[in-house]
């Protein structure tokens, strides 16, 4: 089942295009990385698909419906900036998503936070870059989500972090929706990922399984990325 | 969701507005000793701290109305339109909503803070000799009331309906000022580049198209009218014009709230901007 089309997708700031007629398709029960260079259209392929932006051109489509409210309830995202609000405490957090998704897990929310040594009680302000970025992951996997938008979930976190955030990507998520992970540390996500999205100036330029890119290229994701956006 | 959101919004705002307002009371407190106890005790020491708390309570009173103002643009601009948009816009709920719940709680405020400012006025001028003479009044209001005078019960009638009017008047303008300013930064922040730049001039764009578009309609219904409205008009009894007047004021207020709401949703739904 497509989860996730794009078609003739196409979006500019002023002059520049970010988006140039990318298309797509995502199915459901795949990890699929987005992977590009900085500035190929990464984070305004998923801020289209929330609804977070409007595109100049083409379409995009979550389980057959526009972004809205309905594709909203659908959609666990991932942004790559810190937005929870700084006053609130990780307990609200938790009471804030549960509130909003029916799909959202206070168990697993509250087993995680405990996990990594999280004091619910404290204010998002009072934590470390990273402790928020933690914060935040486990919302978004605490949700039985049809499709995660994970934009950098690992750009700012410590090696030891990284491991604990791909398992966790791994562990919980729903195994019938589909994960789209937007990074360039392609060495560290490449265990997980299914298929792979190469972007670049905007462009979709290969979108392939990663065991077909190992079998008949020869060489790893991470080779490959090296290759295709030699500079 | 309505209720969802206003939960989280006035857990947001509360814990801004509600210490504003009780430090408000407790000046208000402070003013009182100082208007009967210490400003005229002879005391230099006492004078001076007298003045202080009388300046404190109106600092406060007019801290609280700026804050609550302040926070109803900010709440909009930060939880909507930066990166808190990015959690807010993406939840499962309407824009519709979203605008809906911002505006209801800024309303919300906005009353809670004219209240408080009434009571904190009161408690400023409360002496409890007053306590006596006021229900002294009042006993002799109400001894004066005839139910059965209908001229009398027809004029209290016409002020019960005037005073409705004026804070359905009140609360109407504050909710169409609070969407014009919506209206003007959900536009400013559909540009990609100068985002606060053109929301202000939004504002005044907005505000001049709505003053041109209302003289133009008030033009026209002066030449447009019929005599018979016009006649009918100047022939009416005092009480009647001054309804027909508020009615036209509130007319006046909800028309531009409701072209104010509407721009701003169809912003939001159609050129939202997060970026």
């Amino acid at each position: 089942m497509n989860i996730l089309t794009c078609k003739d997708l196409t979006k500019k700031y002023g002059r520049k295009t970010a988006l140039d007629g990318a298309n797509l398709t995502i199915e459901s029960g795949h990890i699929v990385g987005l992977l590009g260079p900085n500035g190929s259209g990464k984070t305004t392929l998923i801020k289209l698909a929330n609804g977070l932006l409007t595109p100049d051109n083409g379409s995009v489509e979550v389980c057959g419906m526009r972004p809205g409210r309905e594709t909203h309830a659908l959609v666990s995202y991932l942004p790559e900036r810190a937005v929870l609000p700084l006053w609130m405490t990780a307990a609200q957090t938790v009471d804030f998503y549960a509130d909003f998704y029916t799909d959202f897990s206070r168990e697993a929310a509250q087993e995680m936070l405990a996990h990594l040594q999280i004091d619910p009680k404290q204010r998002i302000r009072q934590m470390s870059k990273g402790t928020r970025e933690k914060v935040q992951l486990i919302m978004v996997m605490s949700r039985r989500a049809k499709l995660y938008l994970l934009d950098e979930p690992i750009g700012g976190v410590d090696p030891a972090t990284r491991d604990y955030i791909l398992n966790t990507i791994i562990s919980h998520y729903n195994p019938e929706a589909a994960v789209l992970i937007s990074t360039h540390l392609i060495a560290d996500v490449e265990k997980i990922l299914d298929d792979v999205l190469l972007i670049r100036q905007g462009q979709v330029v290969m979108q392939a399984p990663v065991d077909r890119i190992r079998e008949e290229q020869g060489m790893s994701v991470d080779a490959l990325f090296r290759e295709v956006f030699k500079c | 969701m309505l209720r969802k959101l206003m939960k989280h919004e006035l857990r947001a705002t509360g814990r801004v507005m509600v210490p504003m307002l009780l430090i408000t009371l407790i000046c208000a407190v402070g003013g009182n000793l100082s208007v009967y106890h210490l400003v005229e005790s002879g005391s230099v020491v006492l004078n001076f701290l007298g003045i202080m708390l009388l300046t404190a309570f109106f600092a406060a009173l007019a801290g609280t109305f700026i804050v609550s103002f302040v926070l109803m643009i900010r709440r909009f601009y930060q939880n909507l339109l930066r990166d808190e948009g990015y959690l807010m816009m993406t939840l499962p709920v309407t824009v519709n909503t979203h605008v809906l719940g911002k505006l209801l709680v800024s309303v919300f405020w906005a009353a809670v803070t004219a209240i408080t400012a009434l009571l904190a006025m009161f408690i400023l001028m409360f002496e409890l000799e007053y306590v006596d003479l006021i229900f002294y009044d009042l006993g002799e209001m109400l001894a004066l009331l005839q139910f059965d005078d209908l001229y009398l019960m027809d004029y209290a009638g016409h002020a019960a309906l005037f005073v409705i009017e004026v804070m359905l008047l009140l609360v109407a303008a504050d909710a169409c000022l609070c969407l014009q300013l919506y209206a003007a930064m959900a536009a400013g922040h559909s540009f990609t580049h100068h985002k606060g730049l053109f929301s202000v001039a939004a504002y005044f764009v907005f505000a001049a198209g709505w003053s041109i578009l209302k003289n133009g309609a008030q033009r026209v219904f002066y030449l447009a009218a019929p005599d018979g409205i016009r006649l009918g008009l100047q022939n009416i009894s005092a009480f009647a014009a001054t309804h027909i007047n508020m009615l036209a004021m509130l007319l006046l207020t909800v028309i531009p709230a409701a072209l104010w709401y509407a721009v701003t949703i169809w912003f939001l739904k159609h050129r939202l901007n997060l970026d």
